[in-house]
């Protein structure tokens, strides 16, 4: 049997058995699902609105409480954690949200240096600085390392939010349509370096989307519906 | 400064501005992105920070001004009817007290003090004005009202007076070699003395004790100033004095009547209740405008800090970015206010005779207070923060 920290590397995420119910809500969200993530896969989430995608999402990323089953992400198990142990999978975790929510007081840098504040041993100003600069160039943002958000397209911004989620170099990628509001060649840009990061360092990345158009490039497609998974292609 | 202190506080201000971690030194930005409501903020904290500088001010200068007879005095011991129980309370002593006190070993010399209140005229103006009038020895001079040597040689000249130039004006315009009447007397201005006004008398003027007796042969001091010989040691001396003197009679020194008289003035007239309640409400509105400032701005940013408590950043985070910014609100709304504090007391010790002035200690209590009262403003908006769901981004 594989010692435990060598299974999470292989498998960062395993869900079993999970179930979600919002209070009041009239019916399960999530109904009994599981699902398993493997080291570098790059694997979309898809279904229609109100399948659970996000719910789903939230919950592998410590960001909602598990109420049924069990959630292993990097090798912290989920259930019955605190606040504190939540905090601690969350910075391990590469977010991209649907909207950026960038500080509008914040540079770019400023941005990008501050997320690095989440890893154990920060980077120094000037080592932040060269990688913020290199991750940027990458994203095609490359002039806009010390901009303000509203000197940028929103586009721009949300390309912002993905370097902000790769600065630290995480083992695990979430995002919640991360490119709701590209134009397609961004889109096929911020997947690439999405990629290009799970192939150097081995990560693996989650998105939920309904931009078929990313389908093609990723590793596995899973479609939720009413709360079940259906269907992993 | 030494290098083992000077680099904890470097590190420290570089932590403070944001040079040395990544999640430090935001508040500098956050704070100053929105001017309006920094200027806000800051004018807020600045005039609740002028509220307590001005509460202080009075407190101090009514406190000083009502004991500034003690400061007033030139020697080493006072005798004093022991039922007087502050200097605006004029039971005097029998003046062969002053012999008696002489006579003591390792006193040099005792001069009695006299003082009361008379009617000032300023001719050719009718009306006539109370005023405080004190008599002492010109060649001696147990209170020190002036230049020693324009004192001497005014006190020596028939009918001559000392004017205090710090008087209210309501006595009208006095000048050097003025005529002006006394209770019905005629004095000759013949150079001004530094007394100051209170909150009990307007003015004062200075006579030599010869010209006070002349008036009243009966005369009673009000206090023997009391100076020791060379070598006296003044323990002793009182021990002394305390056996010569009947019991009516008290012995303190000059420091002992300010302390006293600053300490009735606190407890007879209840100003020390009126000013901290003063100081308080100051404190309080800073604090309210503090908590108001950052819950708005907790508030406005509510979707772009619950990315950031998405993302793993913990309460300690948020609560520090909250107090770096209320530390900031503070230092900008103390130094305005303290400028204003300035303006303010030139403006109200103009007005009102009283010496309003900026002590250290004032200013380093404010400072305190500034500190505390957004420090309390921004712990409360940092709890409002725990309310934020960072599922609710979903």
């Amino acid at each position: 049997m594989a010692p435990a920290s060598a299974l999470a590397r292989e498998v960062p995420v395993r869900v079993r058995g999970v179930s979600y119910s919002y209070e009041n809500g009239p019916k399960r969200v999530l109904d009994n699902v599981d699902l398993t993530l493997r080291r570098g896969e790059f694997v979309v989430l898809t279904g229609h609105s109100g399948a659970g995608k996000t719910t789903l999402l939230t919950l592998i990323g410590a960001i909602r409480s598990l109420q049924d089953g069990a959630i292993n992400v990097l090798g912290l198990e989920l259930g019955g954690r605190g606040t504190a142990a939540q905090e601690e999978v969350r910075r391990k975790v590469g977010f991209i949200f649907q909207d950026h929510n960038l500080f509008a007081a914040l540079t770019v840098f400023r941005t990008l240096w501050l997320a690095t504040g989440l890893t154990e041993e920060p980077p120094s100003r000037e080592a932040a600085l060269e990688e913020a600069r290199e991750l940027l160039e990458q994203l095609g943002i490359g002039q806009h390392l010390h901009s303000l958000p509203r000197q940028m397209s929103t586009g721009q911004k949300q390309r912002v939010a993905v370097a902000r989620a790769l600065i630290n170099a995480p083992q695990l990628i979430l995002g919640d349509e991360p490119t709701a509001s590209l134009d397609h060649q961004s889109s096929q840009m911020v997947i690439g370096v999405i990629r290009r990061h799970l192939a150097a360092t081995g990560a693996s990345a989650l998105v939920v989307t309904h931009d078929d158009r990313i389908f093609g490039m990723a590793d596995r497609v899973l479609r939720l519906q009413d709360g079940r998974l259906v269907s992993d292609t | 400064m030494s290098p083992s202190i000077a680099r904890p506080v470097l590190e420290w201000f570089r932590d403070l501005v944001g040079a040395g971690r990544p999640d430090r030194g935001l508040g500098l930005a956050f704070v100053s992105h929105n001017r309006g409501r920094l200027a806000a903020a800051t004018g807020g904290i600045a005039m609740a920070v002028l509220v307590m500088f001005v509460e202080l001010g009075l407190l101090q200068a009514i406190l000083g001004s009502q004991s500034a007879l003690a400061g007033l005095i030139d020697g080493d011991l006072v005798i004093m009817n022991s039922a007087r129980t502050n200097l605006h309370e004029w039971t005097r002593i029998a003046r062969i007290r002053l012999a008696e006190a002489a006579a003591v070993r390792g006193v040099a010399n005792a001069m009695g003090v006299y003082e009361s209140g008379m009617l000032l005229r300023n001719p050719p103006e009718r009306r006539v004005h109370r005023i405080i009038a004190f008599a002492m020895d010109g060649q001696t001079q147990p209170l020190k009202v002036g230049d020693p040597d324009t004192v001497r040689r005014a006190l020596s000249r028939p009918n001559a007076v000392l004017f205090d130039r710090l008087s209210r004006d309501i006595y009208g315009p006095i000048s050097l070699g003025r005529t002006i009447e006394l209770d019905g007397r005629s004095f000759n201005v013949a150079g001004f003395a530094r007394i100051g006004p209170d909150i009990v008398m307007d003015g004062a003027v200075v006579l030599s004790d010869g010209a006070w007796l002349s008036a009243d042969p009966n005369a009673q001091p009000v206090m023997g100033v009391l100076r020791l010989a060379p070598g006296a040691k003044l323990e002793d001396v009182r021990a002394r004095l305390k056996v010569a003197m009947p019991p009516d009679v008290a012995v303190m020194t000059p420091r002992e009547i300010y302390w006293r008289e600053v300490g009735f003035t606190f407890r007879s007239v209840p100003i020390g209740i009126i000013f901290g309640a003063g100081v308080a409400t100051g404190a309080f509105i800073g604090a309210i405008i503090c908590y108001q400032i950052l819950f708005n701005e907790v508030v406005d940013l509510k979707k772009e800090l619950s990315t950031l408590r998405a993302m793993g950043f913990g309460p300690g985070f948020f609560r520090r970015l909250i107090l770096e910014e209320a530390y900031l609100l503070a230092a900008g709304g103390f130094l305005i206010g303290l400028l204003a504090a300035l303006i303010t007391y030139r403006f109200l010790a103009g007005a009102t005779g009283l010496a309003m002035q900026m002590h250290a200690g004032a200013a380093l209590f404010v400072a305190v207070a500034t500190g505390a009262m957004t420090h309390l403003g921004g712990l409360f908006a940092a709890r409002h923060l725990g309310s934020f769901e960072p599922a609710e981004l979903y």
